[in-house]
């Protein structure tokens, strides 16, 4: 072996220590890494300090805040959700959706539990399409109903609006007793009836 | 020169040699159970004290210091007996240090389960336990420095630097990370609280990783690999320069845990930097450990010993590659809370410390026994079964994190979240789950194919005198030589300097954290918890939620969409300890608050599948069945008021009164929705800290 000795010569137990010089690569790797520090350092926190996580989180909030209102406002006035709902093409979706995110607290079947029973003619909030989207998202939190805007699409809120819509009606395995006011065939309150 | 006959003992390394096999066996066995947990949740088996939550730390406990702590003891009094050519100081120390180290795990192994824990990673033990600790940890060290003191080798070889690194510091980080004010003798509080706390466990966190699964380890290596081998250390200045760079920057890396979190960026900048700076520096012990078999490669092919060892340093080589990398801010987006950091600590445990201690046993069974190893064939089929299971298990842990991160990061084209239902992500990578309880369990049985081979071996053996030896007398004449050589034989001098070399880091980032305001800007509406939650918090503190859930919404937008927003510094300054967590296995809690009505909370603790189809979460029916204890609350409260909680005398004077009456009126709305009889139940205590939790930001 080629090998620098160690010039005490001294061994431990038994164990030699050669004296080979430090590898070129393995500096160089020191060098980079510490390099890299140097520049880092004033890059992030003196130049460029709105690349920092919350200053970033901040920007990309506002750009896809911006984005969504001018898309919002270039939008053509599609279809009203009446027709939206008479069309059709969203129960498949939507049921699937109210199984996963709604049935635990309104069940499958939308008999209620935690949440209200949407089978029967009475409302909290209202019934009309618009106060079904309005509810589904913005919640209650206060009593429990999540707000479900950040986690699902408009479509999909839609889509469950419609749903909720159709359970109107339909016999459950077991309905939870009637909250709220009733309401008449599109949704709103009739006045004088309390359950 | 007139020699001098002693003897060595080996009495004591063979204790240590049976309790690290014994524990490392426990510990794994622990650890296959919990596998099987989170990939079948029924295996909780519904029992408190074996429930996921409690046997996690146990897992991790057993594994660190009963499994890894007795093979570093094993190695360390065989090895510097041996370069100090002296006896070991006292052998009554040595006898306290190895029966009082095995009383504090079966003290660990008995508390943990029953849910007595500090709560902060690797340091879960409570007090009592931390001052036993302290004391056999201060009989080793005295232990440990008599016998340099009366070693008759006047220079201590580069293994002896590394265990005086790792006795000093190992001392320091324990003690400063378990400053605790007792509330009673199985219940404490960290002293320090929210950002503060978490900062100095993470010093503390990593630097265990450092100072006791890294450098102690360094020192195993540097002797019992040019051992094995029978080869020189590649190069004398690699590893004075080696062992300087990398106890000096390890302790700065701790706050790479802590990257998106409520620390100052400025800590994190630091974290993230120094954790690259220590590649170099790590490789530099990988490079002089595998040299050392240059030109002899081919030996790797008979000597299973050789094919431990050569693979641990690859392992040590690997992990000490991907830590840095993961401590780059734009990956640990990615990586944190995920399977991916559970595959690389498992690339160290498994692969480094657990192979490394594995070649030393087969090295040091036979000379200890005075016998040939019982099956080479055996030892060389547990290499394989080992290498293999850690491949399965690191595998799938990878891709599990990486599937469930990135279903996790993912938005569509129009900014929603892809995957808004935690659970389905979850479900994804239970595959992976199944997988790796496999990898673990193949890992495990490896091991006890070596407990039979070494019980084989040992059985019957009749000499077990200890070696003799004989060595020239320790001369005083004077030291000539380079600075470095010098300093290896003045034990005081180069103890001191270690010392200093591993307070500067500590010194500069914690600091600050405790004296300077401005890095924990306050929010006027932060009030400290109402005595009902606080006796919560100490639930979900004894079930061990946080082995499964965070607490800390971090600045990224998919954080913010799908828990709410992100979690300020401000918030978390009564929170002794601090609950930020380190793995989402669950969904991150720090804005449960007001999400959910009581009731859901109510009907998900006692059975979680019954609101969440496909939840892995264990149930918890006992805290709808277990009474309260308010008892000892008004010693809670002056526990906390001591450390600067503002408690004021009328507050603790009204605690148990008031916490009763909050929880009426959670009892009284469970009542309307038909759970009669709950108002005493712990389920009580909890979800009123659940409701309150990330909630006052928002008044
Ligand atoms: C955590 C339980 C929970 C979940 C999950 C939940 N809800 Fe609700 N929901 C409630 C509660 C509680 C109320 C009653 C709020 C009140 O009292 O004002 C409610 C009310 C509502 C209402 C208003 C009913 C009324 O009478 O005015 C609608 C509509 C609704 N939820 C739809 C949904 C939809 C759609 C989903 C799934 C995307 C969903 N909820 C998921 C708990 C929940
Ligand atoms: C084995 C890991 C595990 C443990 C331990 C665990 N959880 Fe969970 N937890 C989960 C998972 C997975 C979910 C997501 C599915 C669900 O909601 O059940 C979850 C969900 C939750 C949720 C609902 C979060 C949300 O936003 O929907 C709460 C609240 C919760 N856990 C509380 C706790 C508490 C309190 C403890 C301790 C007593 C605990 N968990 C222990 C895994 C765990």
């Amino acid at each position: 072996m080629s090998d620098q000795l160690n010039e005490t010569k001294h061994t431990f137990d038994g164990i030699e220590e050669h004296d080979n010089p430090l590898p070129g690569w393995w500096l160089g790797i020191f060098y980079v890494t510490i390099a890299l520090a140097v520049f880092y350092v004033p890059y992030y926190h003196f130049m460029h300090p709105e690349k920092l996580p919350a200053a970033a989180w901040e920007a990309e909030n506002k750009a896809i805040a911006e984005k969504r209102q001018a898309e919002a406002e270039m939008a053509p006035a599609g279809p009203s959700l009446a027709e939206k709902y008479e069309a059709g093409g969203w129960q498949e979706s939507a049921k699937a959706d109210f199984i996963t995110f709604c049935s635990p607290c309104h069940a499958a079947d939308g008999g209620g539990g935690i949440g209200p029973n949407f089978t029967d003619d009475y409302y909290i909030h209202g019934g009309t399409f618009e106060n079904l989207v309005n509810v589904i998202n913005e919640g209650v939190p206060e009593k429990g109903m999540i707000s479900w805007k950040t986690s699902l699409k408009p479509t999909q809120i839609e889509n469950l609006a419609f749903y909720v819509h159709s359970l109107r009606g339909t016999t459950p395995a077991t309905a939870k007793e009637p909250q709220g006011q009733k309401v008449n065939q599109n949704g709103e309150f009739i006045a004088e009836e309390t359950p | 020169m007139s020699m001098e006959k002693f003897r060595y003992d080996d009495k004591i390394v063979r204790q240590f040699l049976w309790a690290t096999t014994i524990w490392g066996i426990v510990g794994m066995l622990v650890g296959v159970i919990i596998a099987i947990q989170l990939a079948y949740w029924p295996a909780n088996t519904g029992l408190p004290w074996l429930t996921f939550g409690r046997l996690r730390p146990l897992h991790t406990n057993a594994v660190i210091f009963a499994f890894a702590g007795n093979s570093i003891f094993a190695g360390m009094y065989y090895s510097t007996q041996r370069l100090l050519k002296t006896r070991m100081y006292s052998d009554t120390l040595s006898k306290i240090h190895f029966w009082g180290w095995q009383i504090i795990i079966v003290a660990a192994a008995l508390t943990l389960p029953l849910g007595i824990t500090t709560s902060k990673e690797y340091a879960e033990l409570e007090w009592p336990i931390d001052l036993a600790i302290t004391f056999v940890w201060v009989i080793m060290a005295i232990n440990y420095f008599g016998t340099i003191v009366k070693r008759r080798e006047r220079h201590m070889y580069v293994a002896i630097w590394f265990y005086i690194a790792s006795i000093v510091t190992v001392a320091i980080l324990h003690i400063f990370n378990s400053l605790e004010v007792p509330v009673s003798f199985l219940k404490s509080y960290s002293v320090y609280a929210g950002v503060q706390d978490a900062l100095v466990q993470w010093w503390y966190g990593h630097n265990a990783v450092a100072f006791f699964l890294t450098t102690p380890f360094l020192g195993l290596m540097y002797y019992f690999m040019p051992k094995a081998a029978n080869g020189p250390i590649y190069s004398y200045r690699l590893s004075i320069i080696h062992f300087w760079s990398l106890i000096f920057l390890y302790i700065w890396t701790g706050p790479h845990h802590l990257l998106f979190s409520a620390l100052p960026d400025w800590a994190q900048t630091v974290g993230m930097l120094f954790s690259l700076m220590l590649i170099a520096p790590s490789w530099g012990g990988m490079i002089n450990g595998l040299l050392t078999l240059r030109g002899g490669w081919d030996k790797l092919r008979e000597d299973p010993i050789l094919k431990f060892l050569v693979v641990a340093i690859t392992f040590y080589g690997m992990s000490t590659f991907e830590g840095p990398m993961l401590s780059i801010k734009s990956l640990n987006v990615l990586s944190h809370f995920s399977d991916w950091t559970i595959s690389h600590v498992h690339g160290g445990a498994l692969g480094w410390n657990g192979f490394l201690t594995f070649g030393m046993i087969y090295w040091l069974i036979p000379r200890l026994y005075k016998r040939e190893l019982y099956s080479k064939t055996l030892a060389t089929a547990h290499f394989w079964m080992g290498l293999l299971g850690i491949l399965i298990y690191m595998l799938s842990m990878y891709i599990s994190g990486l599937t469930q991160g990135l279903m996790l990061l993912d938005f569509d084209k129009d900014g929603y979240l892809v995957y808004p239902n935690f659970v389905e992500t979850v479900l994804t990578v239970i595959p992976f789950y199944w997988l790796r309880a496999f990898g673990g369990l193949l890992y495990l049985t490896g091991v006890l194919v070596m407990l039979y081979n070494i019980i084989k071996t040992t059985a019957g053996a009749k000499d077990l005198a200890d070696t003799e030896a004989e060595a020239a007398p320790y001369e005083r004449k004077p030291l000539t030589g380079k600075f470095h050589h010098i300093l290896e034989a003045k034990p005081l001098t180069f103890t001191v300097l270690t010392a200093v070399a591993i307070l500067i880091g500590g010194i500069v980032e914690i600091v600050p954290m405790l004296a300077v305001e401005s890095n924990i800007p306050s929010i006027a509406s932060v009030k400290p918890y109402s005595p009902l939650e606080l006796v919560g918090r100490d639930l979900y503190i004894r079930e061990g939620c946080v082995g499964c859930h965070s607490q800390m919404i971090r600045p990224l937008r998919a954080e913010t969409e799908r828990y709410g927003t992100y979690s300020k510094a401000g918030e978390f300054v009564y929170d002794h300890p601090f609950l930020w967590g380190s793995k989402r296995t669950g969904p991150d809690l720090h804005r449960i608050g007001g999400k959910y009505p009581n009731l859901w909370h109510y009907r998900h603790m006692e059975n979680p599948r019954a609101v969440i189809s496909g939840s892995i979460m264990p149930e918890y029916t006992w805290l709808l069945e277990r009474d309260l204890n308010l008892k000892s609350l008004p010693d809670k409260l002056k526990a906390m008021a001591s450390i600067g909680v503002p408690y004021d005398k009328d507050t603790i004077a009204s605690a148990i009164s008031d916490a009763q009456a909050q929880a009426k009126t959670i009892s009284d709305d469970l009542a309307a929705n038909g759970i009669e009889g709950s108002e005493n139940k712990e389920i009580i205590a909890l979800i009123a800290y659940l409701q309150r939790l990330g909630t006052d930001i928002k008044k």
